[in-house]
């Protein structure tokens, strides 16, 4: 009885400490998570409609096929800066290749790079977000929190496939940071 | 040689076995915690794919305490402090997790067909995709080392 008391006494100290610990670890740690965020918050704001038959959604961002990427990665407004591609993934994987010229934003971190998608994205009349496509949602919460920085929501698209797809065609891709000029067709 | 000494110090077997077995799950708990805290956002995805909480706040608090809570117990464990308390704690981590990760392999196994022994996905283990029948196996082991740490008798 007494064994088990102890056991009981022993496991409560170590849920009470360690949890103050890992509070102050998290809120330490430079990849710490805001505790006060929710991470999966759905937009406030009337999102985009991708056809004016079809109702507003309320928490998704219109989608685009991989044809309508490339046509607007083509348009001269992409040089321009009236197109702005945004990806979504976190700095390990932009690093490692993106689609030239597009802006990262760590969604887990926005206040490192939100400032300057602002920049680029409000006076722009198209922002495209990508994440790695397939089953990840990156893009569409990244997508979100654009619309709720101020950006005009029938602007803001994203392009389902995400880098995946964008691979997939052998389309050209920049490696290192953002402008590095180390532009390629990477294999798939 | 080492069957030689036992006999003549029998609780020196037993300390060196509750001396490994609580630097093996110490390490592997500092290590697979350190990596979910490297990477708070993909374990905070991870937990969100389970669907078992429906506050996304709570998942934060979940996502931003549980790896350095996993980390202290396992450094609890290497420097053999609170021992069995930190195994008792470890124990239930391990049986949670594995029950998630269970009903979750079933869920897939069920809606996709895929044999049960080769679903294989992210379970915010730590260590990135994985086969889950082979991670059910692992954390069984790890669950009966830490009953025995539990069990185990305080000096």
């Amino acid at each position: 009885m007494v064994c088990v008391m102890s056991l009981f006494l022993e496991t409560a100290k170590v849920l009470v400490i360690g949890l103050a610990v890992a509070l102050l670890a998290n809120q330490l740690s430079p990849k710490g998570l805001m505790l006060g965020r929710d991470y999966f918050k759905e937009s406030t704001r009337p999102l985009a409609r991708k056809s004016p038959s079809e109702p507003s959604s309320s928490h998704r961002v219109a989608e685009l096929s991989n044809e309508q990427v490339w046509s607007l990665f083509q348009d001269p407004g992409y040089r321009e800066g009236r197109i702005v591609f945004v990806d979504a993934r976190k700095e390990s994987f932009f690093i490692e290749g993106h689609i030239p010229d597009a802006y990262p934003l760590d969604r887990f971190y926005p206040e490192k790079d939100l400032p300057a998608v602002l920049v680029a994205g409000l006076p722009a009349e198209r922002v495209v977000v990508y994440c790695a496509g397939g089953t990840c949602e990156d893009s569409h919460y990244a997508a979100l929190q654009l619309i709720e920085a101020g950006l005009e929501p029938s602007r803001v698209q994203v392009y389902a496939g995400g880098i995946t797809d964008w691979m997939s065609h052998s389309w050209p891709m920049e490696r290192g940071v953002r402008g590095s000029g180390l532009i390629g067709h990477f294999p798939p | 040689m080492i069957f030689a000494v036992f006999p003549v110090f029998p609780s020196a077997g037993r300390r060196v076995t509750g001396w490994a077995a609580r630097c093996v799950l110490g390490g592997c708990f500092v290590y697979l915690g350190l990596n979910k805290t490297l990477n708070p956002g993909d374990f905070l995805k991870a937990v969100h794919e389970y669907g078992f909480v429906k506050q996304s706040l709570h998942l934060t608090w979940i996502a931003a305490v549980l790896p350095w809570f996993e980390v202290f117990c396992g450094v609890l464990l290497l420097m053999g402090i609170w021992v069995r308390g930190t195994a008792f704690s470890v124990l239930g981590m391990l049986l949670f997790f594995s029950a998630l990760v269970l009903h979750r392999a079933l869920r897939l196994h069920e809606a996709s067909g895929i044999p049960f022994w080769e679903i294989r996905f992210d379970c915010g283990c730590g260590n990135g995709p994985v086969l889950v029948g082979r991670k059910l196996v692992e954390n069984t082991v790890w669950a009966a080392v830490s009953l025995a740490l539990v069990l185990s008798r305080k000096r």
